[in-house]
């Protein structure tokens, strides 16, 4: 069962934001596909080729969970034999706040089963690197129960140095995660 | 962070940047890591941090050092920020196997200001400062 509703959170108390906060208050699923939320640039609009760097960045847009709660996805999904594990959200170069979030048995053969945060979406990718472009908070949040390859719940992996980053956790309890290697999360930065 | 359990290594995290600013934890409770076949609760490598009331207990680790290991990634004749690790006001108690592991240290230093009720610790590496 897939139940999802995302709604402009019209409570929303955060940073000021240019355009809607995204809010989930209900997520419920036992079963999901690669990746459940992926969000890609989600902090500035695409650039033009005759604007300045900062022109088209727009460091106010956040992807904004708040009060979610979300258990038993298991990744682990084969198609055509091929494995398609994957994480509860993807982003690149996005903002993302994340509030009062309640995550438990997570499973996924691939890095961060909760989240994965890479500098480019795909191997391979040419894909333009803006400034400034990545940010992360987590707070107020429960993770339990999180299985994955290299880091249980979180896997970041962003080394782009141009790509200013930051991600504060505070107030989170991680308990009973598992990973091959790093348990709870992995990160490797730039900056 | 409790009860996180690693087939290998790092219970808790591994943290690799670059940058020359630290990694920042307030205030963090570690206990019960398992590193199944391998070492640490945290990895830091290349990596400078702050530690500040943090308490670590009861984490366990096949080989090497239970708590933290702590990797200088930069050769000798590197000009740049070396990495640092400083704690202060923490402790680490009834943990399995060297509570602190340096490894691979060029120039990066060790820094602790205060720490309790650690039972077992095992430094080794040039520039430590304790």
């Amino acid at each position: 069962m897939i139940r999802q509703k995302q709604i402009k959170d019209p409570n929303y108390s955060g940073p000021p934001v240019e355009h809607a906060a995204i809010s989930i208050d209900t997520v419920e699923t036992d079963k999901s596909a690669r990746y459940f939320f992926e969000f890609r640039n989600y902090s500035y609009t695409a650039p033009t080729t005759t604007a300045p760097a900062d022109a088209y960045r727009k460091p106010s847009q956040f992807a904004h969970f708040k009060n979610v709660t979300v258990s038993n996805i298991d990744f682990n999904r084969q198609v055509h034999d091929i494995p398609r594990a994957g994480s509860f959200i993807r982003i690149m170069q996005s903002n993302l706040l994340l509030d009062d979030v309640r995550a438990s048995n997570i499973s996924s053969k691939a890095n961060g089963a909760f989240l994965q945060v890479l500098d480019t979406l795909d191997k391979g990718a040419k894909v333009e690197i803006v400034p400034n472009a990545t940010s992360i908070s987590i707070t107020n949040s429960i993770f339990s129960g999180c299985t994955s390859n290299v880091g249980g719940v979180i896997y970041y992996e962003n080394k782009e140095p141009k790509n200013a980053q930051s991600m504060t956790i505070s107030n989170v309890q991680f308990m009973s995660n598992y990973a091959n290697s790093s348990a709870v999360m992995y990160i490797e930065a730039a900056n | 962070m409790a009860e996180n359990e690693a087939g290998t290594d790092n219970s808790m995290a591994s943290i690799s940047n670059n940058g020359d600013k630290p990694v920042v934890f307030d205030g963090v409770q570690v206990s019960k890591g398992k590193a199944r076949t391998g070492t640490n609760s945290l990895l830091l490598q290349g990596t400078s941090a702050v530690m500040t009331n943090m308490r670590f207990s009861d984490n366990f680790a096949t080989i090497g050092a239970s708590t933290i290991k702590f990797e200088g990634a930069y050769p000798p004749e590197y000009t740049g920020t070396q990495p640092s690790l400083t704690i202060t006001n923490s402790t680490f108690e009834s943990s399995q196997y060297n509570t602190l592991g340096l490894k691979q240290i060029f120039g990066a230093y060790l820094h602790i200001s205060y720490s309790a009720k650690a039972k077992s610790t095992d430094y080794f590496g040039p520039k430590i400062m304790v």
